[in-house]
């Protein structure tokens, strides 16, 4: 049925149909490529995301480590700032309480316990005033003897017929230096009796005796025990000393060879194109489009570092990069119609031939630099596994640019140094980047460096009137050899 | 691989494999390339099943853009050209279909169509551009989905998600108003006396 349907009238409409054909605008291709380009383009951002991920991943981790790294320098900072002041505690507590533990001794023997406390907190080195206890005290550990003296009455505690005298073997056992009783004052009163009721126990019971006086003979440190400590004390100092100094000196200079690859996109430029009298418009947007191209970056080179101070290095060396990028072009230039070269800015500079309108082909840009990069790093973490912050400027010098078109009737061009070059002869650009490094031996160090490259003009030159400065992400691999 | 003209334009003449695979690569002179051999065919493809030029264009541009996209899975199967057109006719059924969906096809009642066929001879493909552009959305799809796409009408209700009957109805309407039209047309000339375009 539906064959019987599709008789005369239809295959009429077919065959009028088969051969038809109508122009649309340019507008449709110009779309075209437009729709394309931001499909490719979402997925050069979606390279370029993972470069720039990489390197915030790396930063952030370099953050995390120092961080981690402060922290547990200033803890052990801490520990040792309390361990010093606990032991200078120590100290005081110790003679306070031989001090301490007489007095109370003797304030319970004359039932004035509260008086002796309250003036132990005010200054035990006060004696003879009122009704108020006095004490002197005099400690000889040499000796090992104590000897407190101790009066109730205004009157001369040596004279006071209530008083007694007590020597005793009580601190024979102790490593204190002995302090002016003056620094007790710090004590709070609670303080002060909880001392005195763990040590009167330790008092012989002749001292609870009213109106006593205790001889106690001068305490002095032991010589050897303050020798050994201080021994002790400067040998942790020296072996110290000696590791920083074996870090310092482990890893003073080194030079390293390494490789990079990373993808640049070019973050500014103009399209004010060439002077429009030599150029067409052709010649316009070729050069649009090879300015805006973006594409990939390789790095090799040999670099040499050596320590400035305990965390700060410098870096430098000698590199050669190459950037790499597609566009395609609309134009072809000849200046006696057979042979024809690619449309590129070189051809615009040069102004050696006529640009013609062709069919659209794709074009390979190739720039090479011989790059001289310094840079200032910083290491985070100085151990076997190292984490460096870098920073610094490069001076990139152009070499040479290779227009390599998809065509084998097109011929190569390349295009040196010089005054009819487009390009600048010399470059300079920011360097950013962490470095993370691995010591694999006693010479050697294995290094994987994020980073970028920010140019800081463009790599045209300013007459031309269009600006392209590429910024580069690129991750960089490095071996490096220590020599001393 | 390629001739060079030596006057303005200079053209790269490609076989249709180093196309596809210039596109396959994702090579932007070969997707223009492509897009220079097949454009103007397209662009009546999209003509046929819009009302504008305007919207031709767009079908073009995003059928062309499906092309592209697509091109990496096209496996040299069948022929580029009928590839092509049906992505374009996938396309313009997709920017249609919410229209179809507003104003859905219906029965028609049967139409008596005229006896004599009308000839297309000497009738410019513009003239027959601008009749078909002037039929009713429903009618315009069908009649070119089955006079000359040539699918059958169990393959139209299938794809429009309509029953036999209906497109069967859509393209008699169709058929008719065309008829009507080169009809009107052939007495003009006839009249006056003037020669067919």
């Amino acid at each position: 049925m539906d064959d019987m349907e599709r008789r005369k009238f239809e295959n009429a409409f077919k065959d009028a149909f088969a051969e038809a054909k109508v122009d649309p605008s340019e507008n449709v291709w110009i779309n075209v490529e437009l729709d394309l380009a931001r499909a490719e383009g979402g997925e050069l951002k979606r390279r370029l995301f993972f470069y720039k991920l990489v390197a915030a991943a790396s930063v952030a981790f370099a953050m995390c480590v120092a961080g981690v790294g402060y922290y547990t320098v200033q803890n052990t900072k801490g520990e040792l700032q309390l361990a010093e002041r606990h032991s200078s505690q120590m100290e005081s507590e110790e003679t306070t309480s031989v001090d301490q533990s007489a007095n109370a001794s003797l304030n319970e023997s004359a039932q004035q316990a509260n008086e002796a406390s309250a003036q132990q907190s005010s200054g035990l080195s006060s004696s003879g005033q009122g009704n108020q206890s006095a004490i002197v005290q005099q400690s000889d550990y040499s000796r090992g003897n104590t000897r407190i003296t101790y009066g109730l009455s205004p009157r001369n505690s040596a004279n006071d017929s209530e008083g007694f005298n007590m020597q005793g073997k009580n601190n024979s056992g102790n490593n204190v230096v002995p302090e002016q009783v003056s620094t007790n004052s710090s004590m709070n009163p609670q303080q002060a009796s909880s001392l005195y009721a763990s040590t009167i126990q330790k008092l012989p019971k002749e001292v609870s005796a009213k109106g006593i006086t205790i001889e106690d003979q001068k305490v002095e440190p032991d010589p050897v025990m303050v020798m050994m400590a201080k021994l002790e004390q400067k040998e942790k100092e020296l072996r110290e000393e000696e590791r920083s100094e074996k870090t310092k000196k482990s890893e003073s200079l080194w030079t390293s060879v390494g490789f990079a690859a990373g993808a640049f996109n070019t973050v500014h430029a103009s399209g004010s194109g060439p002077s429009a009298s030599a150029t067409s418009f052709a010649a316009t947007k070729v050069a649009d489009k090879q300015a805006d191209a973006s594409g990939v970056s390789y790095t090799v080179g040999v670099s040499m570092g050596t320590r400035l101070s305990n965390r700060w290095v410098l870096q430098g060396g000698v590199n050669y990069m190459t950037q790499s990028s597609d566009y395609t072009a609309n134009a072809v230039v000849t200046s006696d119609y057979n042979n024809f070269k690619a449309g590129s800015l070189n051809e615009i500079q040069s102004a050696d031939g006529d640009f013609l309108a062709s069919a659209a082909y794709n074009v390979n840009n190739n720039l090479q630099f011989f790059s001289v990069p310094l840079q200032a790093g910083y290491l985070i973490v100085d151990k076997k596994f190292g984490v460096q912050l870098n920073a610094g400027v490069s001076t990139d010098l152009f070499i040479q640019n290779t227009i390599t078109p998809e065509s084998d009737v097109l011929s190569r061009t390349t295009q040196g140094r010089g005054e009819d070059s487009p390009y600048r002869p010399v470059n300079f650009s920011g360097l950013l980047g962490t470095e993370l490094t691995y010591r694999l031996g006693e010479h050697y160090r294995l290094a994987v460096n994020p980073g970028i490259r920010y140019p800081f003009n463009s790599i045209y030159k300013s007459e031309l009137g269009i600006e392209a400065m590429p910024l580069t992400f690129d991750v960089g691999l490095k071996f490096r050899y220590i020599f001393h | 691989m390629s001739n060079i003209k030596n006057d303005l334009t200079i053209g790269f003449m490609l076989n249709e494999n180093e196309l596809i695979d210039g596109c396959q690569k994702g090579i932007r002179a070969s997707q223009r390339a492509l897009y220079d051999a097949y454009c103007r065919k397209m662009m009546v493809v999209c003509l046929r099943y819009s009302k504008s030029t305007d919207e031709a264009e767009d079908i073009l541009q995003e059928g062309f853009v499906k092309v592209f996209q697509g091109i990496k899975n096209f496996r040299k199967e069948s022929k580029l050209e009928t590839w092509i057109t049906r992505i374009m006719v996938n396309t313009a059924l997709n920017a249609r279909r919410k229209k179809l969906y507003l104003f859905p096809m219906v029965d028609i009642e049967e139409t008596n169509l005229p006896e004599d066929e009308v000839s297309l001879s000497g009738i410019h493909f513009t003239q027959l551009l601008e009749m078909i552009q002037a039929l009713p959305q429903g009618c315009q799809i069908v009649f070119n989905l089955f006079a000359i796409e040539g699918f059958s009408h169990k393959e139209i209700a299938e794809q429009l998600g309509i029953s036999e009957g209906t497109s069967k109805s859509q393209f008699a309407r169709a058929k008719s108003l065309l008829q009507q039209r080169l009809q009107k047309e052939s007495t003009y000339y006839g009249r006056y006396g003037e020669t067919k375009i």
